[in-house]
């Protein structure tokens, strides 16, 4: 099912919040809303959801029209950053919690319950209480409550940003996965570019309240329209005033094209080597080097290169042009 | 040197305890049992006796069971609710803590007793005390749901909001069980202070034996007229009888808050 904003504002005392936001979330896609704190990004999906109500503009849903109807009406699995859990009530009661609303009868809803906990691995916590499991179990539980009710749309609001990294990465692609393969429109909030990068079908970028961009993922990193956006999902520098990806800068020991620059620092980061450079009127770039090329180059401080891009445009620049085009 | 310092501390406590608390009850214990048990028992049960304690745990049920729904109420408000002069509201709960009772108690007098401006006479009645005693104990209820409330963060709610449920189910349903525990504890605490109150009732109450007669007065009656062994008989059961439920209300709400940790 789809989701469309049209003109969605809201503002809390007298702060916009949310400016104009206009846009569809395709049926079965993984969408990020990606932006800093503050960007308006849960408030969006509060509002999607029925939670925070609107200022003005419409939501849809499919072909509803939901724009006035409370939450418990729009039929919406909602998992929040902090997992909300039932704390009273185990993690079989949590799952069942929405069949129970519905008046599922028992055996049916027994039935239900135990695969959604098998789908998200918890058989064998029925009993336990929601502070007896870790954050990623909780988190799954969470995820199962949601689901139990058979929601069209799952809305994810910051789902791993509570994880230790190595459960984050984990549950990521487990969740990746079980998206593609229930097939469910999902919005996932998060401020970590990466995470939108590895785990979103397309980008919304939001930046105070308003989209800066949208798009899939490699895409928009290739391509970002805004230097927000360019500055956002990936590191840059400049040569000349102009905003390049560092990988996309070259060196070489001679040649005419390119900046004269001379080598002021070195920092090797496992497979990555990052050569920081200026030029005789002080402006400083880096260049960001593979372990190979920077084998080959061996880069060491005082040294003397010409830096120059391998494409000719800047990110920017390029960016734009793709997107008119497109 | 830390070790001997807090055995220092511990023994502070415990002498302070001792002083002001068990001293006192171990002597209330040795006059209850002063003309052993059989003058104990006949002192405590005496039909003015039992009048008496009826109508105070009667009232006090009454008033603990009453403020559990307006304290909760009330905490709500002052929770979830924001409008213009709420903090000096928040400030008025307290009140009735550190009002002294026989001010109230006066108070009460003059508005609802035979000179009432607005003709309400209720003096002698139990619902005069049990007005009197809801004003003493309003704070209780408030003051221990209150603080749990401020810490539901209302995510728990929307959620089940989004799997369905009407306002009504949730607070049914989510709200209300996580305040349960606190809301035991503070009804608790109500009627175990309810059960000894003497200031704010004893101008309304009128003090008739075998009608309007409340445990406390009739505690007092008896030591005033010299019997200082019997009145220690029926404020031992007094005693016991708010030990018992203090006891019972902490160790439910504990139960209840263990099970979600």
């Amino acid at each position: 099912m789809t989701v469309s904003l049209d003109g969605v504002s809201k503002s809390f005392a007298k702060s916009l919040v949310l400016d104009d936001i206009t846009d569809v979330f395709a049926d079965g896609e993984m969408t990020a809303l990606l932006g800093p704190s503050g960007s308006g990004k849960s408030t969006l999906l509060r509002i999607i959801a029925g939670l925070t109500p609107l200022d003005s503009g419409r939501v849809r849903l499919g072909e509803r029209d939901v724009t006035s109807s409370p939450a418990r009406e729009r039929h919406i699995g909602f998992c929040f950053q902090d997992y909300a859990p039932f704390r009273h009530l185990s993690v079989f009661a949590n799952v069942a919690y929405g069949l129970k609303v519905q008046r599922v009868p028992r055996a049916q809803r027994k039935a239900r319950v135990e695969e959604l906990l098998g789908l998200v691995r918890l058989e064998d916590f029925a009993d336990r209480y929601p502070h007896q499991l870790s954050g990623g179990q909780r988190q799954r539980m969470a995820l199962a409550r949601a689901l139990a009710i058979k929601p069209e749309i799952l809305l994810l609001d910051e789902p791993f940003a509570a994880l230790d990294a190595q459960v984050r990465g984990e549950l990521r692609s487990w969740v990746r996965s079980l998206q593609k393969e229930l097939g469910i429109t999902t919005v996932l909030v998060t401020h970590d570019q990466s995470e939108a990068m590895e785990i979103a079908d397309r980008l919304v970028i939001l930046n105070e309240g308003k989209i800066e961009q949208t798009g899939k993922p490699s895409f928009v990193y290739d391509h970002p329209s805004t230097d927000f956006v360019a500055g956002f999902l990936g590191p840059i520098t400049t040569l000349w005033g102009i905003s390049y990806r560092p990988h996309e800068l070259e060196l070489s020991l001679d040649g005419d094209e390119g900046e004269k620059a001379t080598v002021t620092d070195v920092i090797r980061l496992g497979f990555e080597v990052r050569v920081v450079l200026t030029n005789q009127t002080g402006e400083s770039s880096w260049v960001q080097l593979t372990h190979d090329q920077a084998k080959a180059l061996n880069p060491s401080h005082g040294q003397r290169y010409v830096v120059r891009p391998r494409s000719a445009r800047g990110l920017i620049e390029q960016g734009r042009t793709k997107q008119a085009r497109s | 040197m830390e070790k001997s310092s807090a055995a220092a501390a511990k023994g502070l406590v415990l002498f302070y305890i001792s002083l002001i608390v068990l001293i006192p009850l171990a002597a209330l214990l040795t006059n209850a049992f002063n003309h052993g048990l059989g003058s104990f028992w006949n002192a405590a049960t005496s039909t003015e006796s039992l009048d008496a304690l009826r109508l105070t745990v009667t009232c006090s049920l009454l008033a603990a069971a009453f403020n559990a729904l307006a304290g909760t109420a009330t905490a709500f408000v002052l929770v979830r609710d924001h409008f213009w002069g709420k903090s000096a509201l928040n400030a008025i709960i307290d009140l009735p803590f550190a009002l002294p009772t026989v001010v109230a108690g006066v108070t009460f007098y003059t508005l609802y007793g035979p000179h009432s401006p607005f003709h309400v006479n209720i003096t002698g009645s139990w619902i005069g005390i049990t007005v009197a005693i809801m004003f003493v104990t309003l704070p209780f209820s408030v003051r221990t749901v209150q603080p749990v409330l401020e810490s539901l963060s209302g995510d728990a709610e929307a959620a089940a909001s989004t799997l369905g449920a009407s306002s009504f189910y949730v607070f049914r349903t989510i709200t209300f069980p996580a305040i349960l525990p606190a809301l035991l504890t503070g009804t608790g605490l109500a009627f175990a202070r309810a059960l000894g109150e003497y200031g704010s009732v004893v101008f309304i109450s009128n003090n008739l034996p075998y009608r309007s007669e409340v445990a406390s007065s009739y505690i007092y009656s008896l030591v005033s007229s010299g019997q200082v062994s019997s009145a220690a008989s029926v404020a031992l059961i007094l005693l016991t009888g708010a030990l018992l439920v203090l006891v019972a209300s902490n160790v439910i709400a504990r139960r209840l808050a263990r099970r979600r940790g």
